[in-house]
C-alpha cells in the first residue's frame, strides 16, 4: 500500500514538472525581461531616496520652524518652559518626520546590509543618518531664504507652509530683534515684521541690546504688549 | 564534473531552457522536506511547489549568477510557503510579522560548527517533535539540520540577522528536548 503511494506522489510530481517544462516551452510562462527588474530596482531607490530626503527636509524644517517661533528655545525656562515646548511644538510635523523615517527604514530593511545587522542598530543608524542630514541643512540658509521670499510672496506654495509654521507666535514665546529701548523696556520686531513693546519685569540677567536676537517668555496683552517674564539671547 | 546550480541558470539564460528541468530535479524532494514540515497535506505541498518552480522560472532574469542559487530559490519558497500557511484556513500556523528577536543582538552559539554527523544525530532525534514547536523556531531549525544551509544563508532567506538566526536554533533545540523529555515522562 505505502509503495503504491509513493509511486503515486512520484508519479504526481513527475506530471508537475512535465506540466512546468511543457508551459515553459509553448510560451505559457515566459520570463521577465531583465529590464523590468532594473526599471523596479530603479524606481524603488528612487522612491527610497525621494522619501530619505523627505525625511531629511522635514526634520529640518521642524527645527528651523521651531527656531523661529522661539519653541525650540523655550526648555531653557525651565519647567513652564518645557511644557511650553511639549504645547507649541509643530507636532503636525514632528508625525510626519517620524512617517517618512518610518516608511524609509521600511523601504531599507529588506537589504542585506540593513537586515544582516540587529533591528536596532539599523534603526538608530537610519534615525541617526537622517537627524544629522536635517541638522546640516539647518545650517544652511535653505530654510531662511525660502522663509524670506515666501514673505514677499515669491515661493508660490511652499511658501504658505513657511509662512504658517514660521513666524506665527507660540503663546507666551516670542522671538524677535531689539529695536530701540524704553524708559520700561524695549521695542521688539517678530520675525513676521510686526513689532511689540516689550516691558522689562524684574531680571537679574544682563539686559540684552539693540540689535539682540531673542526668545522672550511673557504675557502678551491685548493693546499687544509683552511683559516680559525672562529671556534668552539666541546665537546664530 | 557536475553542473552548479548557478552554471545551470547561466545556461538557461543563454537559451537553454530545458535546463530547468535539471534544476526542478535537484530542489523538488529539498523542497518538498521543508515544506512538508509546515504544511501537513502533500497534495497542497506540491501544488506550493510548483508555484515555487513557476515563481522562480518567471523571476529568473533577476537572479544574480555571483550569489547562491539554493538562497534565492529557499527565499521564494519561504514566501510562498508563509503566504499560503498565511492565507489558507488547513493548516493555520502561527507566523508573526515582527519579532521582538531581531531588535537586539545576540551572541553567537558555538554550535554554529555542527559537523555532518552532528546535524543527523540531532535531526533523528528530534524529528517526531517539530510539530511541537512554533515555525519562528522551527524553520531556522529545518534549514540548518535538515535543507544543511549555513547561517548565513538562513539569515540570507528569511532577512534577519545571522546571530537571530544562532539564537533561533539553539531555542528550538532546547524546546525540543524538552518536548521530548515531556514525552518520555509522560510514556512512563
Amino acid at each position: 500500500m505505502n509503495s503504491m503511494d509513493n509511486n503515486n506522489q512520484e508519479q504526481k510530481i513527475k506530471n508537475g514538472e512535465e506540466k512546468i517544462m511543457n508551459a515553459i516551452n509553448s510560451g505559457e510562462i515566459k520570463m521577465i525581461p531583465r529590464w523590468r527588474f532594473v526599471l523596479n530596482t530603479a524606481f524603488m531607490v528612487s522612491g527610497g531616496l525621494l522619501i530619505f530626503f523627505i525625511a531629511i527636509y522635514l526634520i529640518s524644517f521642524t527645527i528651523f520652524s521651531a527656531e523661529q517661533t522661539g519653541v525650540w528655545f523655550t526648555p531653557f525656562f525651565g519647567g513652564i518652559g518645557f511644557y511650553l515646548f511639549l504645547k507649541s511644538m509643530p507636532w503636525i510635523l514632528v508625525v510626519l518626520s517620524i512617517i517618512f523615517v518610518i516608511a524609509f527604514f521600511s523601504l531599507v530593511k529588506k537589504s542585506s546590509f540593513v537586515y544582516e545587522k540587529p533591528l536596532v542598530y539599523s534603526l538608530i543608524g537610519v534615525v541617526a543618518i537622517v537627524t544629522v542630514g536635517g541638522f546640516l541643512i539647518l545650517y544652511t540658509p535653505f530654510h531662511q531664504e525660502i522663509f524670506n521670499l515666501s514673505r514677499h510672496g515669491q515661493v508660490p506654495v511652499i511658501g504658505v507652509i513657511y509662512q504658517s509654521f514660521g513666524p506665527s507666535r507660540s503663546g507666551d514665546i516670542h522671538r524677535g530683534i531689539i529695536l530701540s529701548t524704553t524708559t520700561s523696556g524695549f521695542i521688539f520686531q517678530d520675525r513676521s515684521g510686526e513689532t511689540s513693546t516689550v516691558i522689562v519685569k524684574n531680571t537679574q540677567k544682563q539686559f540684552p541690546v539693540i540689535g539682540d536676537d531673542i526668545v522672550i517668555f511673557g504675557d502678551e496683552d491685548s493693546s499687544g504688549t509683552i511683559i516680559m517674564q525672562d529671556f534668552r539671547e539666541v546665537r546664530n | 564534473m557536475e553542473l552548479t546550480d548557478e552554471n545551470i541558470v547561466k545556461n538557461i539564460l543563454d537559451g537553454d531552457h530545458e535546463a530547468f528541468g535539471l534544476l526542478m530535479s535537484r530542489y523538488q524532494s529539498k523542497l518538498e522536506y521543508y515544506g512538508r514540515k509546515f504544511i501537513s497535506d502533500k497534495d497542497d505541498v506540491h501544488d506550493l511547489i510548483q508555484d515555487i518552480f513557476i515563481k522562480a522560472y518567471t523571476n529568473l532574469r533577476s537572479f544574480d549568477i555571483k550569489r547562491n542559487f539554493s538562497s534565492w530559490i529557499y527565499s521564494i519558497a519561504h514566501n510562498v510557503f508563509v503566504n499560503a500557511i498565511r492565507d489558507g484556513a488547513k493548516n493555520r500556523l502561527n507566523f508573526s510579522l515582527f519579532d521582538a528577536d531581531v531588535l537586539f543582538p545576540h551572541p553567537i552559539s558555538n554550535d554554529n560548527a555542527d559537523d555532518k554527523t552532528k546535524r543527523d544525530e540531532i535531526k533523528n532525534m528530534f524529528d517526531s517533535y517539530l510539530s511541537d514547536i512554533v515555525p519562528k523556531y522551527r524553520e531556522p531549525f529545518v534549514l540548518y539540520y535538515y535543507q544543511e544551509l549555513e547561517y548565513k544563508e538562513i539569515s540570507d532567506i528569511l532577512k534577519v540577522p545571522v546571530s537571530t538566526i544562532a539564537s533561533r536554533v539553539k531555542r528550538a533545540k532546547e524546546l525540543l528536548r524538552k518536548s521530548m523529555e515531556k514525552s518520555v515522562l509522560f510514556n512512563e
